[in-house]
């Protein structure tokens, strides 16, 4: 979908304010919804793929206005809900400050899985012979596209010709693997000058590397 | 936030810590989330990983011809060997600058990081003026932070669209030939990893 999220190439979106020793956390909250995205998302309903669009669903004003980890809490709501773990009444509810004793004893993130999701990571590579249809020195045009559901070939990027640069290993593809459908295939390294991206007033010299799937991509003529 | 939604009685409540209260102590209640689980996930990250994991990966390879081509290589095998956490650093390729050639890492879509061997990002990675100004005028915005790139060096963008993350190896600085691994270690900073800045590069902006 072409929301504010796919900002790649906008201008007007605010400055860039680095700040010296800024903790990890800025507060509790920030610190409890960082670790609820991974103890909800150890429940196993939903994928990475699905995360990620669950935030680009939010309301564009709300998402630009908002600080990073209510996109968080806002994704964490929004399927817990979606995917029936729990109602919209419990959430108000809660919301109303009715919560009950916690019971942790079946709670799938326990300190141990924890400990293993953050050493050993969520390897999302897929084990396949599918063969790759682009070699490293071939040309190809980014598809123009304009889903409605989740994509992840930024706006910018689209109908732009590069070339291949690596193939990477085979992965689900996002685009359709948020809406419940994985067809695995291989990812490519993919480098586009800048001018290519942004016309002649562009360096020259400078260029711009994406990784795409195969169905991002066409050859190029 | 309630404004933005029509019905004031179904709307998340303003306070942002209220909300995340209610929905982690909602989840506790319905036992899918342990609290204290949580405690040692965000220790983890608070506390255990960060850009000194990166930095010394950078010393050593600088200081090890062998180790900086494995890294180059195969930047996992590495990890694995090295026991580095590799939450959001499960596929890492490490980009070497070179005299004529400076990398730079964004997400432009979303947040994405090499968390293992750089921690959680700073904010402005996760905000849109970096987001989307560093694919479109890199010279300017790494101008903004300290470092004006020479005009016959390429600067590449990175933009992290898929699984893969993202390292950069920045160029040794001039006068640390008697450095070893833990000096130098301490030299290497969290934004000469996602490039845009370098070391021992006069600031000129």
């Amino acid at each position: 979908m072409n929301g504010v999220h796919d900002m790649g190439g906008m201008a007007g979106l605010g400055t860039i304010d680095q700040i010296p020793d800024e903790p990890v956390f800025r507060a509790e909250w920030e610190e409890r919804a960082f670790a609820l995205m991974w103890a909800t998302g150890a429940l196993g309903k939903w994928n990475l793929d699905e995360l990620r669009h669950a935030i680009e669903r939010m309301p564009g004003a709300e998402y630009l206005a908002t600080d990073y980890y209510v996109h968080w809490i806002h994704c964490v709501e929004t399927l817990v809900v979606e995917k029936g773990i729990v109602t919209r009444d419990d959430l108000l509810r809660a919301w109303r400050g009715e919560i009950g004793a916690p019971n942790p004893g079946s709670a799938p993130m326990t300190k141990d899985v924890a400990t293993h999701i953050a050493m050993k990571g969520l390897p999302l590579a897929v084990e396949s012979n599918r063969a790759a249809k682009y070699q490293p020195g071939d040309r190809v045009l980014t598809r123009t596209i304009h889903p409605d559901g989740h994509t992840r070939l930024p706006r910018y990027a689209r109908g732009k010709t590069g070339v291949v640069e690596r193939v990477h290993h085979v992965y689900p593809f996002p685009d359709t693997n948020a809406h419940g459908d994985a067809r695995p295939q291989h990812v490519y390294l993919i480098r586009f000058t800048a001018q290519e991206m942004w016309g002649g007033d562009a360096s020259a010299l400078d260029t711009l590397c994406i990784d795409l799937w195969e169905d991002h991509l066409d050859p190029a003529a | 936030m309630s404004h933005d939604h029509d019905d004031h009685h179904h709307a998340p409540p303003d306070a942002v810590a209220v909300r995340v209260k209610a929905i982690e102590g909602l989840l506790a209640e319905k036992g899918l989330v342990d609290p204290a689980a949580m405690d040692e996930m965000i220790d983890i990250f608070a506390n255990r990983v960060g850009p000194q994991i990166g930095a010394n990966l950078v010393a050593r390879a600088w200081t090890e011809p062998e180790f900086k081509a494995r890294l180059l290589r195969d930047a996992n095998e590495v990890l694995e060997e090295l026991e580095i956490p590799r939450l959001q650093a499960e596929d890492l390729i490490v980009l070497e600058n070179t005299p004529t050639l400076h990398h730079v890492v964004v997400c432009t879509l979303c947040s994405c990081y090499p968390w293992g061997v750089l921690g959680l990002p700073p904010n402005w990675y996760k905000a849109p003026g970096y987001r989307s100004r560093v694919v479109r005028e890199p010279r300017r915005v790494l101008k903004e932070f300290g470092y004006d790139v020479p005009a016959d060096v390429e600067i590449r963008v990175w933009d992290s669209t898929a699984e893969l993350r993202y390292m950069v190896l920045p160029m040794r600085p001039a006068g640390t030939e008697g450095m070893g691994v833990e000096e130098l270690t301490a030299l290497v900073t969290r934004d000469s990893m996602i490039g845009v800045s370098a070391l021992g590069t006069p600031v000129t902006a």
